[in-house]
């Protein structure tokens, strides 16, 4: 018998099996994604504080850190003020602020809607920096759970807890200028970093860091995902001599930024993984 | 059957049963031996690799989407990409030096050419999807 249709066939016979293992999709993820709650801005900042020495330590950075980025030094007045608590602890959570000194509650204040409106009146009645956009406002307060406390003690002050579901706006404006959610900064690019964005057509950017994950986005497509390793980092701090301290208390944080360059739409969406 | 053409037909099944086995499992990276290179005294690289006093740095390209900078054993940076962002990646870099030759130079510069982009694209798309290697450099700083 010819053995030339055994060969075709035994070809066949392969190409069929790979094929059909090729074709073979691994399993989808189809169930639904259960519809979550709006996640909130989780801002917890705890703060030690020890009027002996005149020094306070704020989210894990010690007093030495904050030295170098130029943290102010407080007047005397203050640390007498400060030297009679033992501690001062506010929380806004759901629709109520609560203030606590030296742990026994002092009093509660109504934080709902109509309550943050009149603070927006205010706000936009006596600041000269322009009026509050109350939509933006809203996203950051609406589902927001900050606690901030203030603790008289010669230990390090707790590692910050920021975990912020709505991006921060920071629009660059035609003249180079740069503000955050509305704000300016004073801040400007120099005109060759701004010449060189619009000549290259970027018109936003969308930066997240999530732990040391950092997922950017130039025009809304995708860049490789970096990941910055606690460990490795004092090897890049070292290598390019940016004396960047210690960093450890952001690296249990997530938020995120979207920038705009000139009149372009704001960026939306979360970083929220 | 001519000689030819059958050995030309052996050979192609012996290729499609072994890709087969080694989709079966699971398109594993295939590891590449490591690179050497030496660094000498006053390269812009020996500043970085000798900062932390390691006088190592080594740098994996895994081409199923990951490259990795270690330094002795600590991770320092990984980038996880795909062929998707990788073009991304490449679009970005080609317009930024685009735009920062045409403000150097006052003139018009043409784009690359699309079939090498295009060339670029499968080779990524290639190692990443179809047979996947792990390549290795060790950069190692001279005294």
């Amino acid at each position: 018998m010819n053995k030339t249709p055994t060969f075709i066939k035994l070809l066949l016979a392969v190409i069929l099996v790979l094929g059909m293992l090729m074709v073979q999709q691994p399993p989808m993820a189809t169930a639904e994604i259960a519809k979550q709650e709006i996640p909130a801005n989780l801002v917890h900042i705890d703060v030690t504080y020890d009027p002996g020495t005149k020094s306070y330590s704020i989210g894990g950075f010690s007093a030495e850190d904050l030295r170098q980025v130029g943290a102010p030094q407080f007047q005397d007045e203050i640390w007498q003020v400060l030297s009679m608590l033992d501690g001062v602890t506010l929380k806004i959570q759901g629709d109520v602020i609560d203030i606590f000194t030296n742990d026994q509650p002092l009093f509660s204040v109504a934080w709902d809607g109509a309550s943050r409106e009149i603070l927006y009146s205010l706000l936009n009645a006596y600041i000269e920096l322009g009026d509050v956009d109350m939509e933006r406002a809203e996203a950051w307060l609406d589902k927001a759970d900050i606690v901030i406390s203030l603790r008289q003690s010669k230990e390090l002050s707790e590692p910050l807890q920021i975990s912020l579901a709505t991006l921060l706006q920071v629009q660059v404006k035609d003249n180079g200028e740069l503000s955050v959610e509305g704000f300016p900064t004073g801040m400007s690019l120099t005109p060759e970093t701004l010449d060189l964005v619009n000549l290259a057509g970027i018109e936003n950017l969308k930066l997240c860091w999530n732990k040391g994950v950092i997922d950017l986005q130039v025009n809304g497509q995708a860049l490789p995902q970096a990941t910055l390793y606690q460990g490795g980092l004092s090897v890049v701090d070292k290598a390019f001599g940016l004396s960047l301290g210690d960093l450890t208390p952001i690296f249990g944080s997530s938020f995120g930024a979207g920038l705009v360059i000139g009149e372009a739409d704001p960026v939306t969406g979360e970083c929220l993984p | 059957m001519p000689r030819f053409w059958r050995v030309l037909l052996i050979s192609l099944i012996i290729v499609l049963v072994l890709y087969g086995i080694y989709f079966a499992l699971g398109r594993p990276v295939i590891p590449l031996p490591t690179i050497p290179y030496k660094v000498s005294p006053g390269q812009p690289l020996h500043s970085i690799i000798t900062s932390d006093g390691a006088d190592e740095l080594k740098l994996t390209l895994n081409t199923s989407g990951e490259i990795e900078i270690t330094s002795e054993d600590q991770s320092v940076v990984a980038l996880n990409y795909t062929p998707e962002t990788f073009d991304n990646t490449l679009d970005l870099g080609e317009r930024l030096l685009i735009a920062q030759k045409s403000l150097q130079s006052n003139e018009d510069v043409p784009e690359s050419s699309p079939f090498l982009r295009k060339l670029i694209d499968w080779v990524i798309a290639y190692y990443y999807h179809v047979i996947r290697f792990r390549l290795s450099v060790l950069l190692t700083a001279l005294p």
